[in-house]
């Protein structure tokens, strides 16, 4: 996704807005995961394994001096885990390819804010906080050595 | 490359013959011959013998997906009733990855049972860390009694059940 965070943001705010029907928000994130492309497996080290989240979610960091870009799987074992997979898109699709300066400047309540939780299992929701967690740790670490 | 016409539409050849002079009371000459060969004939049918048959096949699936996916619902709501059901439940929605249709409103059930069903799962592990930790503190009249007053569906992992069978078997007097 292009633009900035604050496009992006609110790009994705009134997708939310639009939504008629309680399925609208789950069919919008059956259709980001569906959409998105998962990562090389020889990427999904155990080190990017974002804990607390009942599926095994692989989030691995690349930063090129100027933007951090991130590449996202989740594995669900038997089954797949589309909402959890869906939820990880939708991240990437606010914070991917920023200036680790830019994913900073956003208070991650925004999701919170259009609703993202309602409805959102426990889990589903501790993962979710726990892949923004690493997104922000990571944006710190590599912000920090951006400015060194 | 199939053709169904030789190459030559009728209206082509009819058009030719007119330009060469053949025509009945004035009207160009209609080729009489076969409208397509037979094996022609034995692609078309074999076509709509695929069409069909893929009709057919989807209808199949689209029933075979109801009825499980109203099974699987049946199952759900009786386990709201008793919760050692949950785990027929799991299965059952664990069996439709095999189906050849699941619709969104299909799926986004699916995905929010299976979710809902981690979550149990997940807050039983957490009696189960509970009654660990009362265990490693000495109290192990805590630990066996929090594990045989649970009620909840149990859903635990095999590794995760057998250490909560062998807890809640220590012989103490409650």
């Amino acid at each position: 996704m292009s633009g900035n965070i604050a496009e992006r943001v609110e790009d994705v705010r009134a997708k939310f807005a639009s939504f008629a029907d309680p399925d609208d928000k789950w069919k919008f994130l059956l259709d980001l995961a569906r959409a998105h492309k998962g990562m090389d497996a020889s990427l999904k080290a155990e080190k990017f394994i974002i804990q607390g989240c009942a599926s095994t979610m692989y989030l691995v960091p690349k930063f090129d001096g100027a933007v951090l870009h991130f590449e996202m799987d989740v594995e669900g074992g038997t089954t797949n885990p589309l909402i959890s997979r869906g939820l990880g898109a939708l991240a990437l699709r606010v914070y991917n390819d920023l200036p680790p300066s830019e994913i900073l400047s956003l208070d991650p309540v925004f999701f919170q804010q259009i609703g993202l939780n309602v409805g959102l299992s426990p889990t589903r929701s501790n993962g979710f906080a726990s892949l923004l967690k690493q997104i922000y740790l990571y944006a710190r670490v590599f912000d920090a050595m951006s400015k060194k | 490359m199939v053709s169904f016409l030789n190459g030559k539409s009728p209206f082509d050849e009819a058009e030719e013959k007119l330009e060469a002079g053949e025509t009945v009371n004035g009207r160009p000459k209609m080729p009489t011959g076969p409208i397509m060969g037979w094996q022609d004939g034995v692609f078309l049918l074999v076509v709509i013998a695929l069409i069909v048959g893929g009709y057919q096949y989807y209808q199949y699936a689209k029933r075979s997906s109801a009825e499980t996916f109203a099974r699987c619902d049946a199952l759900y709501q009786a386990a709201q009733e008793d919760p050692q059901k949950y785990a027929e439940v799991e299965a059952c929605y664990d069996s439709t990855w095999e189906l050849g249709f699941v619709s969104d409103s299909m799926e986004v059930l699916r995905q929010n049972r299976q979710g809902a069903i981690a979550d149990m799962r997940s807050a039983q592990k957490d009696i189960l860390e509970d009654a660990k930790g009362a265990l490693d503190e000495g109290d192990t009249v805590k630990a066996v009694t929090m594990l045989r007053k649970y009620a909840g569906a149990k859903l635990l992992r095999p590794a995760d059940a057998a250490e909560w069978n062998k807890i809640s078997a220590i012989p103490v007097a409650e």
